[in-house]
């Protein structure tokens, strides 16, 4: 139960109508989850899961089609 | 006879009667993805797939009756994709189509992987579960404005197994007030609306004899849950538990292009509806507090071509760039090609609600009510406790 929060950049190649080279910088920065979690006894604990991850990547394609 | 070049021949009759034309798609990727071990516990990945690699035909079965089917080979999964019969013959613009195609939501669904500016569609599509479905519509298309509705029920792989469970409604309005070409300029200003409702099973069943489904709840209930990155082979970092069974999408959408630039943006909605009638007593524990929570998804894009093509716009999509100089063509090759730079600032926001779940956060484990039925809480991270609940 989170929020993601991504920005890329991408540059697209052509080689005609239906061919094509793609190359992307993508991030992802995650936030929130369950805040608080209570248990058995009553008590109160933080567990938030993947908080501030970044998860950073590079993607690339070569696309074709008839 | 003729033969039409269309990146594979299309044959055709003369008087337009009939036409046949193969088509098909090879999208090969390669990811190369930090999903940051210390937090998430997941490795780093690197790989390439086949992302697509479908095949199909086209074309007109006679006079008005038009077909398409395509089914895609990638990652050793066949999966039926486009598979209609559409009848155009009542009125300029109209057509009637039934099978299994895209219920009419969200610009960014409807316009075809070939023509993405990006790897990926927007996160929000995915986490919604826009997609195709077997079902039957109306699409009224002008240049200036589109409608289209239908009603579905599954998608193709339920058919044999959940086929009177999902019910599905969705409708799309388009209006494009400036869709021209001005001294060799192409404009266009686009807007839009789509909706769509989803009604899950209404019982719970056993899985049918002789299929590997091991839960059945696997089917039967919607959760909603992204990607890191907006890349494919990257985890699902952004989840939710898999408890609803009805739910209610909204969108808006607009977009501007004008010659070499697009700007693009939609926001959209959902509302989920927590399957109670599953989990008596338990929906607390579950989810979102035991209330039906409001998530939400948008984005805004923006694009250049540096070597001065435009993107096409017909009927409320994108559709094909058409290169001035291409690299490969023939006659006509030699050229640079298209070049175009684009960038992208995408949310999905699934923490509405999402306060405070009980469980033991320091052992990792759960309520017994909820340890039974814990392959339906989302994303899990061994060794570590899962994101379930809200």
């Amino acid at each position: 139960m989170r929020r993601a929060e991504t920005w890329e950049v991408v540059l697209n190649w052509w080689l005609n109508d239906y061919t094509g080279l793609q190359f992307q910088y993508s991030q992802s920065d995650i936030s929130g989850g369950p805040q608080l979690f209570t248990n058995a006894a009553g008590v109160v604990a933080s567990a938030n899961v993947n908080n501030n991850a970044k998860i950073e990547g590079f993607g690339t394609r070569l696309r074709f089609d008839w | 006879m003729k033969v039409k070049w269309k990146g594979a021949p299309e044959l055709s009759s003369a008087d337009g009667k009939f036409s046949f034309k193969v088509r098909g798609r090879l999208q090969t990727d390669y990811n190369a993805i930090d999903q940051d071990f210390d937090i998430t516990g997941r490795p780093d990945v690197n790989a390439a797939e086949l992302r697509r690699a479908r095949l199909g035909v086209e074309g007109v079965l006679f006079y008005n009756v038009a077909y398409k089917f395509e089914v895609d080979f990638a990652n050793d999964v066949t999966a039926i994709k486009d598979a209609y019969v559409e009848y155009d013959g009542l009125a300029d613009g109209l057509s009637l189509r039934a099978g299994n195609f895209k219920t009419p939501n969200s610009l960014d669904e409807m316009t075809s992987s070939r023509f993405l500016t990006f790897l990926e569609r927007a996160a929000f599509v995915e986490a919604w579960g826009l997609d195709r479905q077997i079902g039957a519509g109306v699409i009224y298309a002008q240049d200036h404005f589109t409608l289209s509705a239908g009603i579905f029920g599954p998608e193709p792989f339920d058919d044999e197994i959940w086929l009177k469970d999902v019910k599905t409604g969705a409708a799309r309005a388009t209006f494009a007030p400036i869709n021209r070409e001005v001294n060799g300029v192409h404009q266009v200003i686009h807007l839009g609306a789509s909706w769509r409702g989803r009604e899950g099973a209404e019982d719970r069943r056993s899985p049918p004899s002789g299929t590997s489904i091991s839960n059945p709840f696997n089917d039967e209930l919607f959760r909603y849950r992204a990607r890191g990155a907006d890349l494919h082979l990257a985890d699902r970092f952004v989840s939710t538990p898999q408890v609803f069974n009805e739910d209610q999408f909204w969108g808006v959408e607009g977009a501007v292009i004008w010659g070499p630039v697009h700007v693009v943006g939609e926001y959209t909605q959902l509302e989920g509806d927590i399957a109670r009638a599953r989990f008596p007593g338990t929906p607390p524990l579950l989810c979102c507090n035991g209330k039906d929570p409001t998530y939400d998804g948008w984005y805004v894009e923006a694009g250049w071509f540096l070597t001065g093509e435009t993107r096409s716009y017909k009927e409320g999509e994108f559709g094909r760039i058409k290169v001035k100089n291409p690299v490969l063509g023939g006659g006509k090759g030699g050229g640079w090609g298209a070049w175009q730079i684009a960038g992208r600032y995408d949310v999905i926001d699934l923490t509405d609600q999402a306060t405070t779940i009980q469980g033991n956060p320091t052992s990792g484990t759960f309520p017994s009510s909820l340890s039974a039925n814990c392959t339906q809480c989302g994303e899990q991270k061994p060794g570590r406790l899962s994101s379930i609940g809200g």
